[in-house]
C-alpha cells in the first residue's frame, strides 16, 4: 500500500451541504459513478495537499447509521468494510441537534473521525455562540469550523486529515456513555464478543454490542453464525428482559432516547443562541410557496415551466443536432460510394449516435432544473403539496416531475426517479411512466386520428388518448404496490430544509454529471442496438426482388414512351415500391409478418404489424416506416398520399384507428428508453416485468377498445 | 392548562375560558348552547367519528368537530391526544411514539423522542401531510402517521379573532 495515499469519506445528513464541501475540496477533479448494485450515485474526488494524494469519497446523505434505506446501508457498509482512513463528518452547524445524532452513530464505530461543522457563516451570521472546545470535550472529537461558500476551514480539514493520518494529531478513542444499565449490558456483551478473535478483529465489539441490544438484523445475522452465539444468547436475552422489567421499555428505544438527550445536554452546555427573528427567510418563503391557497397554483406553474423549459427550450438545439446529423449524412453519402457500407455509416452509425445525442438538451435542462429544485429545497416542498393525491395511488409525492417529464419522453423521465430514495417507490415510478404518452407518440396520433376521424372528434380522440394512458399509469401504480410493494411502508417523514440559493458551478457540474452518465452508459448500448435495428430492417436483401426491380427500371430506360421527365418519375417510384418489397422481405418484416395472428384480432394487418415493430426504435418510425411499406417515400403525419391510402385501404375503419392508437400509448417505449429503464432499475426481473407489463396491457387495451369501437362505430 | 374541546379525552371536565375565532364562530357556540364560562364535560366523539358530546349542568350539547376545535377549555389535568388533531400554531410535547415498523425508527433519529416540544406549523394545501417544527428544523408527515404519535398539549395559539383566516401561516 502506497503510504502517501489517504482514504476519507464524507458522511452527513442530507442538506448538511455535502455536495458543496465535497464541489469545495476537490474542485472539478472528481467522477460519478455508482455503488454496485445500487442507483445511488457515488461521488468519488481526488486532490493533492502536503504530498499527499488524498481520495475522497462523498457518501450519500442519512439521518442515521441503520439499515432502513439504500443510502444508510451504503454507507455503513461502506465506513465498517472499506475502513477509511479519517471520516469527515458534515453538519449543519445551524441544526446541530439533529446533525450531531449521525455523530454519535459514526462515534460507536470508532471510526477516526472529524467534524465539519459546515454553514457556520449562517451561525455567525445568526450571532450563535459556540462553545467548541467544550463541545469537542463533550463530545469526543475534533469539531472544525467550515463554509462551502467563503471557503472558511477547507484548508484546516486537509492539514487535519494529514496530520491525523500522520499521527501527528491524535483523537483518542472517545464512547458517548449511555445510562449505568445500559452500559453494564453493552460491557458484558463486549467483552464475550471479544473472546472471538475473529469477529473482535473485524468489528468493534462495542459497536457489535450496541447493534445486539437495538435487534439489528445485519448483526445478529452475523453474530449468530459464530460460536459464540450460545455465551451471547443468554446475556442478550437477560438484557432484552431485564431492561424491559425495569424501564418498560425497548434497549431501541432507550438508546436512541440516550442519545438525544446526550445531544440536548451537549448543545445546552455549548451554544448560546441569539434571540430569535421573528420570522425566518424561509418561513416568509413558505407562507407564500405552500400556503393552502397559492401552493397548489404555484406547484402547478413550477412543474408547468420545468416541463416547458425541458421540452420547448430543449428543441432549438435538439433540432440543431439534428440538423447536424443530417449534414453529417448527406456528407458521409457523398464521401462513401459502396451502398452497403454507405448504408452502415449513414442509416446506422450515424442515425444512431444522432438518436443517442439528440436527447442530450432534453437530459441537460431536465437536470439543471430538478438539481435546482433540490438545491433551493424546493423539491421537498413539491412533494408535501402533491403527496396527498399522490399517495392515494400508492406512490410519493416525489413522484410527481418524473410523472410529468414522461409526457415530454420517458428518457429524461427514468432518469428523474433518481430523486426517489424508496425504492419500492422508485420501481413504481419507473413502471408507470411508459404510459405517460411522451412526445415522439403524438406524430402517430396525428396521422391516424387526422386521417379517419374530423377535426373536432380527433381533438376529443387525442385528449381520450392521454386521459387512458393517465389512468392506466394510476391503475398499474395501485396494482404494485398491492402486489409487489403490500406491506413496504414508504414512511413519507421528510425534512423541509431551509430555502438556500445552491451554487450554478454545482448545479452546471451536476448537469454534466448527468449527461455524461447517460452518453457513456446507456449511449453505448442505444447506439448498438440501433445498429442492429438497422441490420434487421435491411437484411437479408433478396436479390430476387432486387432483380425484377433492375429489369423493370432498365426496361423503363430503354424504352421510348417516356421522356425523361417521365423516367426520372416512374424510376423514383420503382425504387420506392422495391423499398417497401425490402423492408417486407427483412428480418423485421418477417417478423412484422410472423406476429400478425397476434395483432389480427386487434384489427391489424402486417403492414401494421411491422411499423410497430420498427416503432420500437423510435415512435416516430411507426409514420415513416408506413411510409415506406406504401411506397410512398418520405411522409410524415401531415402527408395527403398517406392518409389517402390508408383511408381507401379497406382493412382500416375507425376501430382499427382507435385501437392503434391505444396499442401506441401504451406499448413498449422506445430501445433508447427502455435501455435507460434497465439501467435505473437494475435488475433483469424488472425489465422482464416492464416489457411483458406494458405489451399485455397494450394488446388487451386495444382489443377490448377494437371491439367496444366496431359495435359503437357501425 | 387550556386546551381546545376537540383534544380532551372523554370525561375530561373544564371551564370554557375563550373562543379560538371570528364572530360567526361565536354566534355558532352560541346557539348550540354553550357559552364562556360553563363548566363541561367531554364525553367523546358520537360513534367514534361524529359531533362530540359535551354535558353541561347534566344535559347533552352536541358540537360539530370543527366548531369544537375552536372551544377553549381549562382543565384540571393534562390533555392527552394524538399529534393528526393538533391545530396549526399549537405546540405539544410527545408523550409516546406508537408508530410501527420502519416510522418508528425514522421518527425517533428524527428526534421524536419521548418529551420533545413540537408545533404544528403548516396542513398542506390538500389537508395531509402537515408540517412541524423540531429542535429548529421543518419536519413534513402524513395524518396517518401523526396518527400513532401521543402527544400533551404545551400550548395553544390563539388567532387573531376578528374573523380573518389564517389561511396556513402562523
Amino acid at each position: 500500500m502506497n503510504n502517501n495515499q489517504i482514504s476519507v469519506a464524507l458522511a452527513g445528513n442530507p442538506n448538511a451541504g455535502k455536495t458543496s464541501l465535497f464541489n469545495k475540496l476537490v474542485g472539478a477533479n472528481q467522477k460519478v459513478g455508482n455503488f454496485p448494485g445500487v442507483t445511488v450515485e457515488k461521488y468519488e474526488g481526488y486532490i493533492k495537499h502536503r504530498g499527499y494524494q488524498i481520495k475522497i469519497i462523498d457518501l450519500p446523505g442519512t439521518y442515521s447509521l441503520t439499515t432502513y434505506s439504500p443510502e444508510e446501508i451504503i454507507t455503513r457498509e461502506y465506513l465498517i468494510d472499506q475502513e477509511p482512513d479519517v471520516v469527515i463528518n458534515v453538519v449543519d452547524t445551524t441544526n446541530l441537534e439533529r446533525n450531531l445524532y449521525l455523530t454519535t452513530q459514526l462515534i460507536d464505530i470508532q471510526a477516526n473521525l472529524i467534524v465539519a461543522m459546515n454553514m457556520y457563516d449562517e451561525v455567525e451570521s445568526q450571532k450563535t455562540e459556540i462553545d467548541i472546545d467544550q463541545l469537542e470535550k463533550l463530545i469526543g472529537t475534533h469539531f472544525i469550523p467550515t463554509s462551502a461558500v467563503n471557503g472558511k476551514g477547507i484548508q484546516d480539514i486537509l492539514d487535519h486529515i494529514v496530520d491525523l493520518y500522520a499521527g501527528n494529531i491524535v483523537i483518542k478513542k472517545n464512547k458517548l456513555s449511555f445510562s449505568a444499565a445500559m452500559e453494564e449490558y453493552i460491557e458484558r456483551l463486549s467483552e464475550i464478543l471479544s473472546t472471538d478473535v475473529e469477529l473482535s478483529k473485524k468489528y468493534h465489539t462495542r459497536w457489535l454490542a450496541i447493534k445486539l441490544l437495538v435487534n439489528d438484523k445485519d448483526v445478529y445475522k452475523l453474530v449468530k453464525d459464530n460460536p459464540i452465539w450460545i455465551k451471547i444468547n443468554d446475556v442478550l436475552t437477560e438484557a432484552l428482559h431485564g431492561i424491559q422489567k425495569e424501564f418498560d421499555s425497548d434497549p431501541e428505544l432507550m438508546l436512541k432516547e440516550e442519545r438525544h438527550a446526550l445531544i440536548r445536554g451537549a448543545i445546552k452546555e455549548t451554544v448560546t443562541y441569539a434571540p430569535k427573528k421573528k420570522k425566518t427567510s424561509t418561513e416568509i418563503i413558505d407562507s407564500i410557496l405552500i400556503n393552502r391557497i397559492t401552493g397548489l397554483p404555484l406547484f402547478m406553474f413550477f412543474m408547468w415551466s420545468i416541463f416547458q423549459l425541458t421540452f420547448t427550450l430543449g428543441d432549438t438545439p435538439m433540432e440543431w443536432i439534428q440538423y447536424f446529423f443530417d449534414w453529417l449524412g448527406s456528407a458521409a453519402s457523398i464521401v462513401i460510394t459502396e451502398p452497403t457500407s454507405r448504408s452502415i455509416v449513414v442509416d446506422g452509425i450515424i442515425a444512431g449516435v444522432g438518436g443517442v445525442v439528440v436527447f442530450l438538451p432534453n437530459i441537460m435542462i431536465l437536470f439543471f432544473a430538478l438539481s435546482f429544485l433540490e438545491g433551493t429545497g424546493y423539491m421537498a416542498r413539491a412533494a408535501f403539496v402533491i403527496d396527498k393525491i399522490m399517495h392515494k395511488f400508492g406512490l410519493h409525492g416525489k413522484s410527481f416531475i418524473p410523472m410529468v417529464t414522461g409526457f415530454g419522453c420517458s428518457v429524461p423521465a427514468f432518469m428523474a426517479t433518481r430523486t426517489l430514495k424508496n425504492r419500492s417507490d422508485r420501481i413504481t415510478t419507473l413502471l408507470i411512466i411508459p404510459f405517460m404518452s411522451c412526445s415522439a407518440k403524438f406524430p402517430v396520433y396525428v396521422l391516424i386520428a387526422g386521417t379517419f376521424f374530423s377535426t373536432s372528434e380527433a381533438g376529443n380522440i387525442l385528449f381520450g388518448i392521454y386521459l387512458l394512458g393517465i389512468f392506466i399509469a394510476l391503475i398499474t401504480a395501485r396494482l404494485l404496490k398491492s402486489a409487489f410493494f403490500h406491506g413496504e411502508s414508504e414512511p413519507f417523514v421528510m425534512e423541509l430544509p431551509p430555502y438556500r440559493m445552491p451554487s450554478f458551478r454545482i448545479l452546471l457540474l451536476q448537469m454534466w454529471q448527468k449527461a455524461s452518465l447517460y452518453l457513456r452508459k446507456a449511449g453505448t448500448i442505444i447506439l448498438a442496438a440501433s445498429i442492429l435495428i438497422w441490420i434487421a430492417s435491411n437484411y437479408p436483401i433478396s436479390s430476387e426482388i432486387n432483380s425484377k426491380y433492375e429489369q423493370t427500371r432498365s426496361d423503363v430506360t430503354s424504352s421510348q414512351k417516356y421522356n425523361d421527365e417521365e423516367k426520372a418519375k416512374i424510376i423514383s417510384n420503382l425504387e420506392l415500391q422495391e423499398s417497401g418489397e425490402q423492408l417486407e422481405y427483412s428480418f423485421a418484416g418477417r417478423f412484422g409478418k410472423f406476429i400478425e395472428p397476434i395483432v389480427a384480432p386487434l384489427g391489424f394487418d402486417w403492414k401494421l404489424g411491422i411499423a410497430l415493430v420498427a416503432g420500437i426504435a423510435a415512435k416516430e418510425i411507426v409514420v415513416s416506416t408506413m411510409g415506406t411499406l406504401y411506397s410512398l417515400g418520405e411522409v410524415d403525419e401531415t402527408s395527403q398520399d398517406l392518409r389517402n391510402k390508408l383511408l381507401t385501404n379497406p382493412n382500416y375503419n375507425k376501430a382499427v384507428a382507435i385501437a392503434l392508437m391505444v396499442f401506441v400509448l401504451l406499448y413498449i417505449p422506445c430501445f433508447a428508453a427502455s435501455i435507460v429503464f434497465h439501467r435505473e432499475a437494475g435488475k433483469w426481473k424488472w425489465t422482464l416485468f416492464y416489457v411483458t407489463y406494458t405489451m399485455t396491457v397494450a394488446w388487451i387495451m386495444a382489443f377490448i377498445t377494437y371491439n367496444i369501437a366496431n359495435i359503437f362505430l357501425f | 392548562m387550556i386546551s381546545r374541546i376537540s383534544y380532551c379525552a372523554t370525561d375530561q371536565k373544564g371551564k370554557i375560558v375563550d373562543i379560538d375565532g371570528g364572530i360567526g364562530a361565536l354566534e355558532n357556540i352560541k346557539t348550540t348552547g354553550l357559552e364562556i364560562g360553563d363548566l363541561v364535560t367531554i364525553q367523546g366523539r358520537k360513534n367514534g367519528k361524529g359531533k362530540i358530546s359535551v354535558l353541561k349542568n347534566d344535559q347533552e350539547i352536541l358540537v360539530g368537530y370543527e366548531l369544537a376545535s375552536k372551544i377553549l377549555i381549562d382543565c384540571n389535568e393534562q390533555t392527552l391526544t394524538t399529534l393528526d388533531k393538533i391545530k396549526v400554531g399549537d405546540a405539544v410535547k410527545v408523550k409516546k411514539m406508537g408508530a410501527h415498523g420502519d416510522i418508528r425508527f425514522r421518527l425517533l433519529d428524527m428526534g421524536l423522542v419521548k418529551g420533545v416540544e413540537l408545533k404544528v406549523v403548516r396542513v398542506a394545501p390538500l389537508g395531509d401531510p402537515i408540517e412541524i417544527i423540531i429542535n429548529g428544523f421543518h419536519l413534513s408527515l402524513r395524518l396517518q402517521e401523526a396518527e400513532n404519535i401521543d402527544v400533551e398539549i404545551v400550548r395553544i395559539h390563539k388567532s387573531n379573532g376578528n374573523g380573518k383566516k389564517r389561511w396556513g401561516l402562523f
